[in-house]
């Protein structure tokens, strides 16, 4: 039995979009209330940090507003938004690189004693997957980083990404091989497999 | 050995805080953003002149101007500096 191909939804983001580009923030207001959700959640595969996070959500949807004039209504307002987190995320690698120091500065950060407490309260263990695959990834170099983040804790489709990061999709596949030949090696470093 | 993509898998599953709410925060910022860009300072002009074409090429006439106007200086100007030199061992001396 063959599925008949579903007719796209409209884009109820439309006319909100059509309202904030002629400078009604109210309008923008819903648009942020409507997708900071989706938005925070993509965003939370690449930092765990509260004070990371909330900056790159909020620099999202600066961005966005002053990038309003170029948004043309032929895809949806989500992909578009979803386009300027990843290349947020993609900055957020660049700018939080491993160094040989930030491994000290790492250290530093779990010995604090309250941290310590409030993650042994409150941290699941979806948690501290979380945070250990981040850790295993911000071994690579930034760009392998924001894109094995994507494929592998985001689900992205890598044609999405390649799109996101203005990559075309051999290139984007020449990238991911790589990316995941270096991953291989870290993880054996760090006693895990890729299957 | 542990598994990578069973690590993955857990770590989808992890939650993002449920309580960001940005909107405040986000309206303040582009509110922010419109006044300081409706309102350039004096540097921003100066930056912005530098980087235009004509102001550039101007700049560029009058050195060369310049450089022909005291280019017939420059015997003059190797007197003076080798007289300065001179008077640095004399002035020693003293």
């Amino acid at each position: 039995m063959t599925t008949a191909a579903q007719p796209e939804p409209p884009d109820d983001d439309l006319i909100h979009v059509q309202r904030a580009q002629a400078g009604d923030l109210d309008a923008f207001d819903l648009l942020v209330t409507r997708h900071q959700s989706t938005v925070t959640s993509m965003l939370h595969r690449f930092a765990m940090n509260r004070a990371d996070l909330e900056d790159m959500v909020q620099e999202t949807f600066v961005r966005a507003w002053s990038a309003l004039p170029q948004w043309q209504p032929d895809k949806p307002f989500i992909h578009w938004l979803k386009r300027i987190a990843a290349n947020i995320g993609l900055e957020f690698c660049r700018k939080h690189q491993r160094t040989p120091f930030s491994r000290l500065a790492q250290r530093d950060e779990q010995n604090d004693p309250l941290d310590q407490i409030a993650s042994e309260n409150e941290a699941s263990s979806q948690t501290q997957s979380l945070a250990e695959a981040q850790s295993i990834l911000a071994h690579l170099p930034p760009d392998d980083r924001a894109l094995l983040t994507l494929l592998h804790l985001e689900e992205m489709p890598l044609a999405e990404i390649a799109a996101h990061f203005g990559w075309s999709k051999i290139n984007a596949k020449v990238k991911a091989f790589r990316a995941r030949q270096r991953l291989k090696s870290i993880l054996t470093r760090h006693g895990y497999t890729l299957d | 050995m542990k598994s990578w993509n069973e690590l993955a898998r857990n770590a989808r599953d992890a939650a993002p805080p449920s309580d960001v709410d940005l909107r405040a925060a986000i309206r303040a910022e582009i509110t922010s953003s419109s006044t300081r860009n409706a309102v350039p300072d004096l540097i921003d002009n100066l930056a912005g002149l530098i980087r235009v074409p004509w102001f550039q090429a101007g700049l560029a006439t009058c050195a060369v101007i310049a450089f022909i106007a005291c280019r017939d200086g420059f015997d003059i100007v190797n007197e003076l500096a080798f007289i300065w030199q001179l008077q640095g061992p004399a002035i020693n001396g003293i």
